[in-house]
Formats: C-alpha cells, structure tokens, sequence
C-alpha cells in the first residue's frame, strides 16, 4: 500500500485511501459478526440488554409508567437464569425514572412493584394462570418458556438458527393498557392479532 | 486506535504511511481476534447495550456450558441442597448439610467421624456410596468409604450438593451402588470479592473463613480461600463426659475459570488441609511382648488417647470443549494425596485419575455420551500389630470406559435411556455395569420415571489383603490368649446388586411440589465374616460373600411456599431390608443382623423459612431419624431413636453483613446416632449453640 508523493493529488489520494482503510477497519470490527459465524454471547447477558431496549418501545397508561415511588420496576419471577447481568441494569433510566430490580418466587407477591415482569422458564408450567393473575394490571410479561406467547406472555424470547428474536403477543398486550411502538412490532412474529403477524 | 487518529497520520504523515499500513494490517489480522474475544467471552452489557436493537438481533448465541437436562426430567431419585438450604440451616460441615436430602442416614459417631448412607448398608466402614466433589472421586481405596472429616470446602462457595439415590447414571462407576453424592462448587465468576465468616459457640468452638475472587484477566476468574475450624469433643459418660475427640482443621483452596475463543473453557482448582483430630481407642496389645503382660488376660488398654493428623492436597483440571451446538467433549484431570496417620495404622494414598468424555447427536433423537477413564492409585501403609495391610505397598490400575444413548422415544413426552459402564480393576477383572431409564413426560407439570439398572461394589484393599485383629480371647490355661484377626482374600468378589426403581414427579400448583421415589433392590454377594477354622471354639476369620439381602422403600420430598416469605420442605424415607446368610456361610458375627438393622425404617425431617421483614431470617429444622438394632459387627447393643431441631435466628444490619445465632439438638442433652467399630468408644452428640458473622466485602 505505497501512496504516491506526488504532492499534488496526494491530499485528494491520501483522503480516499485513509477513508477506505477507515472502512476496512469498521468492516473488520464486524465482520466477526456477519463473516466469522458471529461472536458469542452469554445468552442471558444478550436479553437483559434486550429487555432494557424494549422498554423504550413500550408506553404504559398515564400515571402508571412508573411505581409510587417514582422508580421503575423490572421483577424476575422464579429462578434467576440472569444473575449479576440483570442488576447491572439498576442505576440505568427509563424515561427518567431509575431502574430497580425485584425477584419474587410466587406471582401472588407481585402487587403493585413492577412494570416490568420476567418470567423465568421454571415458572413454565404456570404461565396461563400466572399470566391471567397479571392481566388486570399494566404489566408488562416477557419470558423465553417454549409456549409463552400462546399461553398470554407479552413478549417471548426464541431463537432462529442461533440468533435472538421476539414473539409479540400484541392482543395481550393491548388488553393490558400497553402500547407497543411500531418499530418493535416490525422486528417481531405477531401472535393474537388479526394481521397475521409480520416475518423478521 | 481511533480511525480520526489514522487518518490524520496517514494524510500528513509521508514516511509513516508504510509503517501504518503494517500496523493497519497486522491490526486486522491479529487485532480482529482480539475484537472477536472481546464479544466472545460474553461481551458486557455495557457492549451490547451500545448497539441498536436490530444489531442485538443478528448476534449469534452458542451456549458453551452442556445442556443443562431440566431436573424433573431426570430418571432418577434426585434431590438438590441449594446454596440458600445450607445457609440457612446452619449447618457448618458437609456431612451435617447432607441430613437435608431424603432416603439418606446420616449418623454421627463422633465429633470427627460420620457413617453415611443411602437406601441402607451404613456401618463406620460403609461402602456403596460414591461420592465426589466437583468431579473428584473423595472415597478412601484402603475400605471404599468416606473419611468426612477429611471432606470439606467452604461451605458458602458450593453452589449445590446434588443427592442421587440409587444406583448412579452409567457415567459414574462401581461403587455408586446406593447412591452418587456430587458437591459442586460455584464458578469463580459467580464469587468475586471477599467474604470473611468468622463464629464463636460451645461446639463449633471458633471458626473462621476468608475468600477472596477477582479476574485475573479478559477471559479468567479466580479465587482463593482460607478456613479454620476448632471443634470440641463430644459426650461420654464412662470418660467424666469429655470423649477426647476434639479436632481442629486449617484448609486452603484456589479456583480459576476460564474461557478460550468461543468454545473452550476450562478450570483448574485445588485444595490443601492439615487437620490435627483426637480419639480415645480401645488398643489390643501383642501378648508375646513382655512389656505387654500388665494388660493380661485381656490384652486391652481401652479408651488410650491418640492424637492423629489428616491431611491431603488435591489439584483438578477440567477442560470443555464444544464442538458444535450438539456436540462437546470434556476432558478432566486430577492428582490426589492424603495421608492419615492414627494409631493403629498410617496410611498414604496417591491416586491420578484420566477422564474423557465426548457427547454428540449421531441421528435426530438420540444423543449419545460416551466415555474412557483411567485411574492410578498408590497406597502406603504403616502396619501395626492392630492393623495390617499387606503388602504395605501397592500400586492398581483401574480402566473404564461407559456408553449411553437418551432416545427421544416420543418428541418431548417418552425418553429412553440407555446405557452400560465397562471396568476393569485388578482385583476382580471386567465388570459390567448396564441400565435403563424411561422418563414419562406427562404433561408440562408430572413426570413418570422408572428405571433398571445393575451395580457392582468393588473389593477395597481391607477385603483383599488386610489383617485386622478382631479380638483377643484369653483361653484356659495351658493356651495362651488367641489373638484372632480378620483376613482379606484374593477370593473376595464384587457385591452385586440389581435395582427396581420409580418415580413421580410433580408439581400440583405453583407454590407446591412434590417428588416420590420408589426401589426394590435384590443384592448378592454382600460381605460376610467366613470362619476359617469353624470347628475350633475360637477361630479366625475370612472376607468373604456369603451374605444376600433385599431392600424396598421409599422416599417423598415436599416443597410448599405457603407465602411469599415462608417457605416449608419436609421429607420422608422409608426403608425395609430383610438379609440371610448363605446355607454355607460360616459367619458367626452377625453380618446379616448389621446388614438389615444399621438403616432406620423411618426418617423425617421439616425444614421452615421464614424471612421476617427484610432483615432478619428464622430457620427451623426439626428432624427424626428411628433407632438401628445393630450399628456394629462388634459391639452388639442397639441405638435409639432421636429426634434434632434446629433453630437458626439471621440478622441483616447491613446489606453485606449478617449476624446469627444458631442451635442444633436442642431436645437433649446428648444422645448417641451410631456406634462404631471395635476400636472406638459410644460418644454422644451434644447439644451445640454457635454466633457468626458473614460479611461481604
């Protein structure tokens, strides 16, 4: 890569070789994703981001976005598969409000103190009647349990050939108070609305 | 690098450029894979949260840890001792943690020693129990059982003790006959910054703890802890109440974890310890030394004080690999020492131990685990005129290999698994050991399980080639005393066993679940005591097999979460054994009466959590175990039943500080669980009250 001393064109050169270096370094940031099979992840560290970017997509009621104690909650119910991933979470806003992370073991306990509700796929073969104790409150229930959408959750976690995606379960949704912004739905497989559901 | 940087150089730089675009390339080259293991080694959630959505969206996941088989799917009598179970029980070693699983008998003989068994057959030397620690066989080759008081780790870093009745999967070996005891310690990820316990009480006289973890680089974790525990003597009578079994221990330990590329990881541990240990020993001494004539005609000094010492090192590597999103191979490697040295017998053993293990998909629906293992050991042992193992230098090999196959009979309803381990060891030659398990997925909340599977417990070194003496029996003059002794044989075969087992899983509501286990177990060739010379009136005698048994039972766990706050676990076990002695058998030590009256019929136990508000925690153990007719081949009396509660009262003043204040058996004064062998007095347990403090830093 010898660049010409020719003093002349070498500024209008140097320029176009440094941008295509400056490409070919970007590209090689990526290209382990796309080109290398993709770096990997710790899967539950890859939905706690998720899930926090999620929220910027969702609107709930006036007056419930946050707790009565103006902070947002995010609850883990049954076993934490997340761990130490999912506090780093706390201390981070949504909307303002700052995040503080529950976990309860029974969803009778859940009451009032999340806007969030994770469910754990230990909870799985509970998800339609934990999922119809919810449904009377502005909550929204994501979970990555096999059938979760179908059984009321919200917003499922599956995997496609390795990589993350979503499930909406927009009726669901709907009855609840939520509003999901249309750029999610976009990226999702839409379940319980009569649109039948747009492909990734 | 930032690329303004680079182009600014690159642009104004004349004689820079070729230097730059080296670095440029060997960046790309190089760097790249530094850029790929930034993401790789799970990239923060700092990372990801820098991208947008969509970018999140085309990352791809390899889990690297193997499929982790969801629990209630397993064919067996499993149960799991959490990490909340042990701290909130109070216990403080991990013999006393294990009375938390059902179907196990655990008795403490003294403060130093424990008998412990599954399904039955406990004695001080029981056997058909395999236990390990992180994938480390802990058992002693000189008898094929536990010495507890050697096994031990900080407590706060096992990450769950899993209790497997029955005989083991085909990937452990001979010897899990009963039972497979796996205490998993946590990962260094999960254990970084400091923990110091420290405790006072009567019992658990002082102890102290300190552990330290941090990462030690992008991709490896450690840690690194130091205990101490003081532990005082127990109950006797004969003896002014103080049996002389004081023991203090000081152990050490390491861990590190690590990740290579995408789907490597591997991890090396170790431990070292030193315990110093008291015991009162009835000591038979040689009648043909003059000296010895003052103990004529029994030959017996009973109740002589020995201090001993205990002390090992370990060191474990694991190696796992995942080939691809179905297949992975794991290889693991470990050296161990420990060395007793009592009174009546020193002993050092070095083992080395060589394990593979491969798993993959050949064809939908069945999945394969395959595996080769070899393992060295080397004995070393002082004899004494008590205890003899001949020669006192041996050296055996042992090779095994095991295959199984889980077929998806049914997508997600009906598995079966197959399976057999392959052993060869120098006492007995090839054993085959082959079971099968079909699991029943009934729906979302019941399993059905059912399984038959075969087991074999080797000969230890006691049955092929000791010399213990049983008695001396003084005899009417002109005889001298007969000093009689217990022979092994190179005749002494494997005890066999054949198992029936099922079970039913299942969890009625979401606060609620329940788990029962049934067995019926036919056993062959168990071990007898065979006179040599039957017609004298006194005789030596034989390792030998001439003893068969049948064993039923059962055992069911409960797991009720009344309340958010309190949570109840109670278990039940059941167990009959019905033995008799071959029509040849010889044995005149009522090796049958031990076999069936050393397990209780029925044991209980009920466990409470209560979390009072945020910071203060009120544990409740109340447990019952019946008597045993007969604990020991020489001592003839019969134990009574006992019941043990405990009571555990936590403090949280701050959130990284605990204080509490802990008490077990608190219903009696003292009260015997087991009586050892002939050597060894009948201590009893005291009740024990202890304060600790647990800070995280």
């Amino acid at each position: 890569m010898t660049l010409s001393t020719d003093n002349h064109r070498s500024d209008l050169r140097s320029g176009l070789y440094s941008l295509l270096t400056g490409c070919w370094l970007l590209l090689s940031l990526l290209a382990p994703v796309q080109a290398h099979g993709g770096p990997v992840s710790t899967e539950y560290t890859l939905k706690a981001a998720l899930i926090f970017k999620l929220t910027r997509f969702v609107t709930w009621p006036a007056g419930r976005e946050t707790r009565n104690d103006g902070k947002f909650g995010i609850c883990l119910l049954g076993r934490d598969d997340f761990g130490a991933t999912l506090d780093a979470l706390q201390g981070r806003t949504v909307n303002g409000a700052p995040i503080v992370v529950d976990r309860f073991s029974q969803s009778d306990a859940i009451g009032d103190n999340c806007q969030v509700v994770i469910i754990s796929d230990s909870k799985r073969a509970f998800i339609e009647p934990i999922t119809r104790a919810l449904s009377d409150r502005p909550i929204l229930t994501i979970g990555d349990s096999r059938r979760f959408a179908d059984q009321g959750g919200m917003i499922q976690f599956v995997r496609h050939d390795q990589k993350i995606g979503f499930i909406i379960n927009l009726q669901q949704a709907t009855v609840a108070g939520l509003k999901i912004a249309a750029p999610l739905l976009e990226l999702a497989t839409i379940v319980g609305h009569g649109s039948g559901g747009t492909k990734k | 690098m930032d690329i303004t940087s680079i182009r600014m150089d690159i642009m104004y730089g004349n004689g820079s450029r070729c230097l730059w675009s080296i670095l440029i390339f060997t960046f790309l080259v190089a760097g790249s894979g530094a850029v790929r293991s930034a993401f790789g080694s799970g990239g923060s959630l700092d990372d990801y949260l820098d991208l947008p959505l969509e970018d999140l969206l085309s990352i791809q996941v390899t889990s690297v840890a193997k499929k982790k088989q969801q629990l209630n799917e397993v064919a067996s009598a499993v149960f799991v001792i959490t990490r909340e179970d042990i701290h909130r029980s109070g216990v403080t070693s991990i013999p006393e943690a294990l009375r938390m699983a059902p179907g196990i008998q655990v008795a403490r003989i003294d403060a130093n020693k424990w008998a412990i068994a599954s399904r039955g057959f406990n004695s001080q030397f029981t056997n058909k129990l395999l236990v390990m620690i992180d994938g480390r066989t802990v058992y002693s080759p000189s008898f094929s059982g536990v010495y507890w008081d050697a096994q031990d780790t900080l407590l706060e870093d096992i990450e769950r003790i899993e209790v497997i009745r029955g005989p083991g999967a085909t990937v452990w070996g001979a010897n899990a006959v009963n039972g497979v005891i796996n205490i998993i310690t946590r990962e260094a990820s999960a254990t970084r910054g400091g923990l110091l316990t420290a405790g006072v009480g009567n019992e658990e006289k002082g102890f102290m703890s300190l552990r330290y973890g941090a990462a030690l680089g992008e991709h490896v974790m450690g840690r690194g802890y130091l205990k101490y525990n003081s532990r005082d003597s127990s109950y006797i009578a004969e003896l002014d109440g103080d049996a002389g079994d004081q023991w203090e221990s000081l152990r050490g330990g390491f861990r590190l974890d690590g990740r290579q590329g995408r789907s490597n990881t591997w991890s090396l541990q170790g431990d070292a310890y030193h315990n110093n240990e008291n015991q009162r020993i009835n000591i038979w001494k040689d009648p043909t030394q003059p000296a010895n004539q003052i103990y004529a005609p029994d030959y017996l000094a009973p109740a002589r004080p020995d201090s001993f010492v205990s002390s090992g090192w370990n060191l474990l590597g694991k190696w796992h690999r995942q080939l691809s999103a179905t297949t992975s191979a794991t290889l693991q490697f470990y050296y161990d020492h420990t060395r007793r040295q009592e009174i009546f017998l020193t002993q050092e053993h070095d083992t080395v131990d060589l394990d593979l293990q491969h798993q993959f998909r050949p064809l939908d629906d069945h999945e394969i685990i395959w595996g080769l293992g070899y393992r060295h050991i080397r004995d070393d042992f002082a004899n004494t005129f008590m205890v003899a193992f001949l020669p006192e230098i041996l050296s055996t090999d042992l090779f095994s290999a095991f295959v199984q196959d889980e077929i998806e009979l049914i997508d997600n309803t009906l598995r079966l698994t197959i399976g057999s381990k392959f052993e060869h060891n120098d006492y007995t030659g090839a054993e085959v050991q082959p079971s099968g398990r079909l699991v029943w997925l009934l729906d979302d909340r019941s399993t059905l399980w059912g399984s038959i599977s075969r087991a074999v417990r080797t000969p230890s070194r006691m049955e092929a080639s000791a010399k213990i003496i049983t008695q001396i029996v003084p005899l009417p003059e002109p005889y001298g005393p007969a000093v009689l002794h217990v022979y092994g044989s190179d005749q002494f075969r494997s005890e066999e066993m054949l198992a029936y087992e099922l079970g039913y899983r299942t969890q009625p509501r979401e606060n609620l679940s329940l788990d029962i286990a049934l067995f019926y177990n036919i056993y062959n060739n168990l071990q007898t005591f065979e006179q040599i010379n039957p017609s004298q009136i006194v005789s030596d005698t034989l390792f030998a097999n001439k003893l068969s048994a049948d064993s039923h039972g059962l055992e069911i766990s409960v797991d009720w979460r009344p309340l958010e706050w309190w949570r109840l676990q109670a278990n039940y076990s059941y167990l009959e054994i019905t033995s008799r002695l071959d029509d040849d058998s010889g044995d005149c030590t009522g090796s049958d009466l031990v076999a069936s009256g050393s397990s209780p019929r029925h044991q209980y136990s009920l466990r409470s959590m209560m979390d009072l508000g945020n910071r203060v925690h009120l544990d409740t153990w109340i447990y019952h175990v019946d008597g045993l007719d007969r604990s020991s081949y020489y001592w003839k009396n019969s134990v009574p039943s006992y019941t043990g509660l405990s009571i555990r009262l936590a403090w949280n003043p701050l959130k990284d500080l605990e204080l509490s204040l802990a008490a077990q058996n608190l219903l009696d004064d003292h009260h015997p669980e087991f009586i050892g062998e002939n050597m060894h007095l009948q201590p009893e347990l005291e009740r024990s009250v202890y304060l600790k403090l647990h800070l995280d830093f």
